[in-house]
Order: C-alpha cells, then structure tokens, then sequence
C-alpha cells in the first residue's frame, strides 16, 4: 500500500507535470489522481481502494491487469484531433506481436490499410483480429504487449490519408 | 445432391430404386447413376440390382464431405472438405468474408500449415486427426462471444463422454483424457465494437494417431490409444456438429450461465494448486472457480484474481 508521504510525492509531480490523469494499480489497490483545470481551481482527487488485506511482504504476482497504464494516459493528453482511434470491441489481452517473439503487426509510423491487421485481443482463447478500420499512419500505440484492455478502450490512433 | 443420395441409401433398409431416388431429388435416372457412380469412386460400395435399385454395402470410414453429411441428423450444416489443406480455419476465413452463411464447416484430411493458439503450429497428420473449423452467425455482441470456447469445450466433452472416453476440461480450451490434451479448440472472432460479424470455432481431435511427433509426446493422446480401436472420424465429427447445432442456441441466449456446473464438474483445475503462464510473465494460485463470463477465478496469497489469458500448468 502506498504511503501517505509517497501519495504526497505523486501529488506534487504531477501538479508540475503536464499529466491530467494518473492511475496506479498493484494487489488490487487503486490509486487515481486527476487534475480538473476548468473553472479556474484544480482539484486532485484521490481514490484509494485496497478491497482485499495486502501483505506488503509478499512479492505480488503480476498479472496484466496490475500493470499500470501511465504511458497511455499520458498520451491521451495530447492532441488527438484529426486522428482515428482504433478501439477493443471487448474485454481481453493485447497482443502487439502474433508470437513473444515475433514483430510487431505494427509500429508508430507504419502505414495502414483499412483491412490492415493492427493486434489481436484475445480471451479464454477467443482470438480478435483488430482491423486499423482506416488508411492512415499509425501516430501512436496507446497499449503495451501483453496489457489487460478493457471494452472501448482506445489501442491505437491513426491518421488517416 | 450426392449427399442427399447417400443420406437417403444409409438410411433406407434393403434397396431404393433409382426411380424413387429421382423422384424425391427432382433430377433424371441418369443424375442419379452419376452420381452412384461417382460415389463409387470415392470408396462407397454401392451394389446396384435390376429392378430393385441401390443398396450402400457399407458406410465407409473415409473422411469425406459425403461421409459426414450422411451421418449428421441435424439440417442446415454445410460440410466442404479438403483431401489437404494449409489451413482449414484460413479457408473458413476466407468463405466467411465471403459471406458463407453459418454453420459452414471446412473439414480436412490433411493440414500443411494448421494453426494453434497464438500461431503455434497445429499439424494434422494425413489420414488420422479430425481437422474442422465451423463458421458461426450468432446474435451476439463482441464482448460476449469469449465464452463460447467454454461453452464449446463442454459440448465437445459431452460427446466424447458420450462415446464412453474419460475426458475432462482443462481451463480454457482444451480437452484432456489420462491428463494428456485429446482436443484442442481455438476460436477467431470478426466484430466491430457492437456487431458480430462471425465466430470460427476450430476443432482439432486426435483421433487415429498411433505415435506424435517427439515434442508433444508426453502431452498428447488419441481417441485410437485410449479406445484400443479405430474411429470412424466422419460418425465422431457428424456426432459433434449435431451437438454443437443443438445446444448453441442455448449459448446464444443465455451465454455460458447454463453451461456452467457440467464445466465445474469436468474441469481439470478446480481446487488445484496451478501456474499461470502469461505472454510476459508465470504465477502461481488456486484455481476456485469459473465465471459466468468464463474467467477463471484463482486464489493467490494476494488475494482474488480474474484471469482472462493465460495457459495452465498443473
């Protein structure tokens, strides 16, 4: 569990960062910190959460849920106007590659057709190849190979042609 | 139509005269003996005597689109079967862009290029494995198709069940007899965030094999070991494809909710100690219980966790 001393940390970090929004995950434990900069004041919000008793002995084993997610957060502040984001039509995880070691189907800057094949979220074995739905340029890959993706959430933006 | 003669010769007792089968088929004396004729050369014997009409001597054990077609009981499935194929869930790709309705099924004799889970090879030997992959159009949305490969698995360990194998399901899509994996299923989903295009459901059963390639050996068993027989693949698929045609229906309305206690009753894992082993990473926990939406439920000395991905060692 986090600290209030280290919440404290983040809190000042990010207040001169240029980050909105900060989630951190770990043994079920959510830690969210979001800045409101309409209206003039700016408000942190913190939400900490520990359903389950944390032995913070105990190496935790990771599972993709738990990684956090700060790189595609901090990318959703930047403009995405005149972009396509490529969503996950369901709860899964995120495969970059077709194999641990194969290459990636795409990278940023790769271009791509509509029918282009951009990941594959899989679950329970269900295999969904995801279509970059437009041409375009890929401009940004919001997740990381292996990362848990929840329904709706934005993979990857493209510029279109 | 050769299958709808077949169907109508395996099931007729004694003869069926040629006239008859024209009649009810709606094409010539002629059609009919052509197509006899070309049944014929795909192993079937077919005794033909004057004035009686045609009578199937045995239903052969070939693997042919015919063979299974006459042994399903259920209508609207639609076999296309390859004597060798690269992939049969390629093709089954390829037809349902194309717009093939669903319960069209590709069945080979021989796979060149088979694909496992994450593009691992899946060989299927000549002669020996049961190779299908089955397009399905369900009215479904994306996000609840997953737990068809649960609810498919406990199908499949029915039949199996059925025909007297001791399987048992091992978390999330394989089928285990003597701990050692008999089936393999594999779905491939096309969607759009709200729209199901189609699900290919791939099936891929070790029936007659009598030796593996070396490095799956120890984790592989055929129907034909565990049995001490030969199985007649296109009765064991045609057996399959009516279950899966009967009971899918109750997946598309209810999802896996209904499925779930014949999963919990069958499973390998359940109340196991387990490794989890993920893309970048292995845990450990025990396996509690399934979800309705066919996550698995382990415990860890961290608590609770869902998992979604992942193979299993026990």
């Amino acid at each position: 569990m986090l600290k209030i001393q280290e919440i404290r940390e983040l809190i000042q970090l990010i207040d001169n960062s240029s980050i909105d929004e900060f989630k951190y995950e770990q043994n079920g434990e959510k830690v969210t910190l979001r800045k409101h900069q309409q209206g003039g004041g700016e408000t942190i919000r913190t939400v900490q959460e520990a359903p389950q008793p944390v032995q913070p002995s105990q190496p935790a084993p990771q599972s993709p849920a738990q990684e956090t997610s700060s790189a595609s957060e901090k990318t959703e502040a930047e403009d995405r106007s005149g972009t396509h984001a490529v969503t996950s039509p369901m709860v899964g995880t995120f495969y970059a590659a077709p194999s641990p070691d194969a290459d990636p189907y795409v990278t940023k800057g790769d271009t791509v057709k509509q029918d282009s094949v951009v990941c594959i979220v899989e679950a329970m074995k269900l295999m969904n190849e995801i279509e970059a739905e437009v041409n375009g340029e890929i401009v940004e890959v919001l997740v990381k190979d292996g990362e848990l993706v929840e329904y709706g959430q934005d993979l990857f933006l493209v510029k279109p042609e | 139509m050769k299958g709808e003669i077949l169907k109508m010769l395996s099931r007729a007792e004694g003869y069926t005269s040629g006239e008859h089968i024209s009649e009810q088929l709606g094409i010539s004396r002629t059609g009919v003996w052509k197509h006899i004729q070309s049944l014929r050369e795909e192993g079937y014997t077919i005794v033909s005597v004057r004035k009686k009409g045609y009578r199937l001597e045995h239903s052969g054990t070939g693997f042919s689109a015919h063979a299974v077609s006459s042994k399903l009981r259920t209508e609207g499935i639609h076999i296309e079967h390859h004597e060798k194929i690269p992939s049969t869930q390629t093709r089954a790709q390829r037809l349902a862009q194309g717009g093939a309705r669903g319960w069209t099924v590709v069945t080979a004799d021989e796979q060149t290029g088979g694909r496992g889970r994450r593009g691992r090879p899946w060989s299927t030997k000549k002669g020996t494995a049961l190779a299908a992959s089955i397009i399905l159009r369900l009215d479904k949305l994306p996000q609840e198709a997953a737990a068809i490969t649960p609810t498919a698995a406990v199908i499949i360990n029915d039949v199996l069940q059925r025909y007297g194998v001791d399987t048992r399901i091992k978390w999330p899509n394989d089928i285990l007899a003597e701990g050692r994996k008999v089936c393999g299923i594999l779905t491939e989903m096309h969607a759009e965030m709200d729209e199901l295009h189609y699900l290919i459901i791939g099936i891929g059963v070790n029936v007659n094999e009598t030796d593996f390639p070396e490095e799956i050996k120890p984790t592989a068993v055929s129907l034909r070991h565990l049995t001490g027989q030969e199985w007649d693949r296109s009765a064991l698929l045609a057996a399959l494809l009516d279950e899966l045609k009967k009971r899918l229906p109750e997946f598309e309305e209810n999802g896996f909710t209904p499925f779930r206690e014949d999963w919990l009753r069958y499973s390998t894992v359940i109340n196991k100690e387990i490794t989890i082993h993920q893309r970048h990473q292995s845990w450990k926990g025990r396996a509690v219980d399934i979800r309705e939406d066919g996550r698995l439920i382990v415990e860890t000395e961290t608590g609770q966790k869902e998992v979604i991905s992942g193979d299993i060692s026990i």
